[in-house]
C-alpha cells in the first residue's frame, strides 16, 4: 500500500520540527521520558477508571468511597468467585462482598470485581452480621461484636424462613429451618460463628442455606432480616448475655 | 580495495568494546568521518598524492584500533543507554495503552465526558444564580449571600464548605451550601458519600443532607449545592456531621452576610 503524499509530507514536517529542536543531554533524555511516562500512566489509569487488581481493593476502595477509612480488616471468605470481607474502624463495622464477573463494563474488561457495601452499622450494643459469601462448608459466617468482658464463647442459632429458591420455576423455601454454631471469643473480640448447611434433606427439597447463599451476594442477600438467638458464657458457662433479635436489613451500597 | 577492507576492520575492532549499539554506530559514524577528513586533508596538502594512499596514511594516523577500543569501551557505559532505551519503550507502551484505551471504550469515554460537562455547566450557572449576579431560572428571591469558608478531614477526604445563600422560594426558606469532597485517591470518588452526612443548628434543629440544586464532579472532587430546607434566620452556625463518624464536626458560620 502505498503512503498518500500528504502523510509523507506531514511526518516530514514533523520530523524537520523535531530535528530542529535542541537535543537534551542523554540523562536528561531519561528524566524527561521518566516525567512523561509518569503523565502518561496516570493519564491511562483514569482512562482505564483505576483498575483494582484485587477483590480485596476492591472493597477497600468501596470503604474509603464512603469515608469510611482508616479500617481493621476482622474477617474474610471466600469461595474463589465471591467474598465477603468484614472490617470495622473506630466507630462503625462494615461488611461488603466482591463478586468476579465475566465482563463488569469497565475499559478493556481488566477490573471484573464488583464491590457491594452489605452493611454499615454503627458499634452500639451487641451487633450480629452475616457475612456475605460462603465458608469452605458451603455454609453462611455471622460475626458479633460488642459481648461483654466476660463472655469467652457463644452459641448462635440463625433461623431461616421465606428464602427464595434461585432456580426458575421453583417455590420460596416456607418452611422454617434452624442452624447453630459455636463460636470463642478471637483476641480481638469478635466472635465468628461458622455454619453448616443441613445435608439431612430429602431428593427434592433444598436447604435454605444452601439456597441463601446460591446466586451469590450480588443477586442475593436481600433476605438478610432472619431472626437469631445469641447466647454468650462466660469460662465457667455461665450465662452473661442473651440477645434474641433479627439481623439488620441489608443497605447494599454499590459502587459509584 | 585492500584499504577500505583495512579501514572497515579498524573501525570494527575500534568501536566493538562500546556495548550500546546506537552508540557503537554514531561513534563509528564519526571516526569514519574523522578519517575521510584526515584523508582529504592530505589529498589537499599534497595533490599528487594517489587517494588510496591519503586513505592508508590516515588510517595508519588514526593510532591502535586496540588501545582505542580499550578507551572507548572505558568511557562509553551501555546502562545509561539501556535505560533510555527502556524509557522510550515505556512511554511508546504507554502511549499505545493510551490509545487502545480510547478506541476500546470510545463511546462510553464521550459520553462520559459529555455528562460531566453538562453537569459543570449546570452547576456554573446554579452557582452564578444562588451566590453570584446570575439569573435563577427557578422562582425565588435571594436575602442574602454568605460569606463561608470551613474545611474538615474525614478517612482519606477533605470536606470543604466555600460558598452560601439564603433564599425565600415559594415553598419555604432555604438555605444553599456549596460543599465539597475531595479524595485523597482519585478512584475513591463516589457523590453518594455525601448522602452520609447531616447537618444541625445551634438552635437544635438537624437537616438531612439529600436535596440539591446541582451537582458537579472533577478527577477527584465531587460537590453538590445543598439545599436545606426552613434553617431559622436566627441560626447562627450549623455544624456538618457523619451519620457513622463522630469525628466529623464542620463549622458554617452563617452570620457573615456580604450581600444582604
Amino acid at each position: 500500500m502505498r503512503t498518500p503524499d500528504f502523510v509523507k509530507k506531514g511526518w516530514g514536517r514533523v520530523k524537520s520540527w523535531w530535528d530542529r529542536l535542541p537535543k537534551l543531554p542523554r540523562r536528561w533524555r531519561i528524566v524527561r521520558n521518566l516525567a512523561a511516562a509518569a503523565v502518561l500512566a496516570v493519564l491511562v489509569l483514569t482512562l482505564l477508571e483505576w483498575p483494582a487488581l484485587s477483590s480485596y481493593a476492591s472493597f477497600r476502595r468501596l470503604e474509603g468511597a464512603y469515608l469510611l477509612t482508616p479500617s481493621r480488616l476482622v474477617f474474610q471468605v471466600g469461595d474463589g468467585w465471591s467474598a465477603g470481607y468484614l472490617s470495622e474502624g473506630d466507630s462503625w463495622i462494615t461488611v461488603g462482598s466482591v463478586s468476579k464477573f465475566k465482563s463488569s463494563g469497565k475499559p478493556l474488561n481488566l477490573d471484573r470485581n464488583y464491590a457491594l457495601l452489605h452493611y454499615i452499622l454503627p458499634k452500639e450494643g451487641i451487633v450480629a452480621v452475616l457475612l456475605p459469601a460462603k465458608n469452605e462448608d458451603g455454609g453462611a459466617v455471622a460475626a458479633v461484636w460488642g459481648a461483654p468482658e466476660e463472655a469467652v464463647s457463644g452459641t448462635m442459632e440463625l433461623d431461616l424462613k421465606g428464602i427464595k429458591n434461585p432456580f426458575p420455576g421453583t417455590f420460596t423455601i416456607q418452611r422454617r429451618e434452624t442452624f447453630s454454631a459455636q463460636a470463642q471469643r478471637r483476641e480481638d473480640g469478635w466472635f465468628i460463628f461458622q455454619f453448616v448447611p443441613h445435608d439431612d434433606h430429602g431428593e427434592h427439597t433444598s436447604c435454605a442455606m444452601e439456597m441463601l447463599l446460591w446466586s451469590g451476594p450480588a443477586f442475593r442477600w436481600a433476605e438478610m432480616e432472619q431472626p437469631y438467638r445469641l447466647t454468650l458464657t462466660d469460662g465457667q458457662g455461665n450465662t452473661v448475655a442473651e440477645q434474641s433479635a433479627t439481623l439488620p436489613p441489608a443497605q447494599r451500597l454499590p459502587q459509584w | 580495495m585492500k584499504h577500505i577492507m583495512g579501514m572497515y576492520s579498524w573501525l570494527s575492532i575500534a568501536t566493538s568494546g562500546i556495548r550500546f549499539g546506537p552508540d557503537r554506530e554514531a561513534v563509528r559514524c564519526e571516526l569514519m568521518e574523522h578519517m575521510e577528513d584526515k584523508a582529504a586533508d592530505l589529498m589537499r596538502i599534497f595533490p599528487d598524492i594517489p587517494e588510496e594512499e591519503a586513505q592508508e596514511r590516515a588510517l595508519a594516523g588514526m593510532g591502535d584500533a586496540w588501545e582505542l577500543k580499550k578507551e572507548l569501551a572505558k568511557v562509553h557505559k551501555p546502562w545509561l543507554g539501556w535505560l533510555w532505551r527502556c524509557t522510550q519503550v515505556l512511554v511508546w507502551g504507554l502511549l499505545a495503552l493510551c490509545l487502545i484505551t480510547v478506541l476500546g471504550s470510545a463511546g462510553g469515554l464521550l459520553e462520559n465526558q459529555k455528562y460531566r460537562w453538562e453537569d459543570a455547566q449546570q452547576s456554573r450557572a446554579v452557582g452564578q444564580a444562588l451566590y453570584e449576579d446570575g439569573t435563577p431560572d427557578w422562582e425565588g428571591e435571594r436575602l442574602a449571600v454568605l460569606q463561608v469558608d470551613g474545611e474538615a478531614r474525614l478517612g482519606g477526604a477533605t470536606i470543604s464548605v466555600s460558598k452560601g445563600a439564603r433564599w425565600r422560594e415559594p415553598e419555604g426558606n432555604r438555605l444553599f451550601l456549596r460543599l465539597r469532597i475531595t479524595w485523597d485517591r482519585p478512584w475513591e470518588v463516589n457523590d453518594i458519600a455525601i448522602n452520609y452526612l447531616w447537618a444541625e443548628d445551634d438552635l437544635g434543629n438537624t437537616y438531612e443532607i439529600n436535596a440539591s440544586r446541582a451537582m458537579a464532579e472533577g478527577w477527584n472532587w465531587c460537590q453538590r449545592d445543598l439545599s436545606l430546607k426552613d434553617v431559622p434566620l436566627e441560626a447562627k452556625e450549623l455544624r456538618i456531621h457523619h451519620v457513622l463518624r463522630d469525628e466529623l464536626d464542620l463549622a458554617v458560620d452563617l452570620t457573615r452576610e456580604v450581600v444582604p
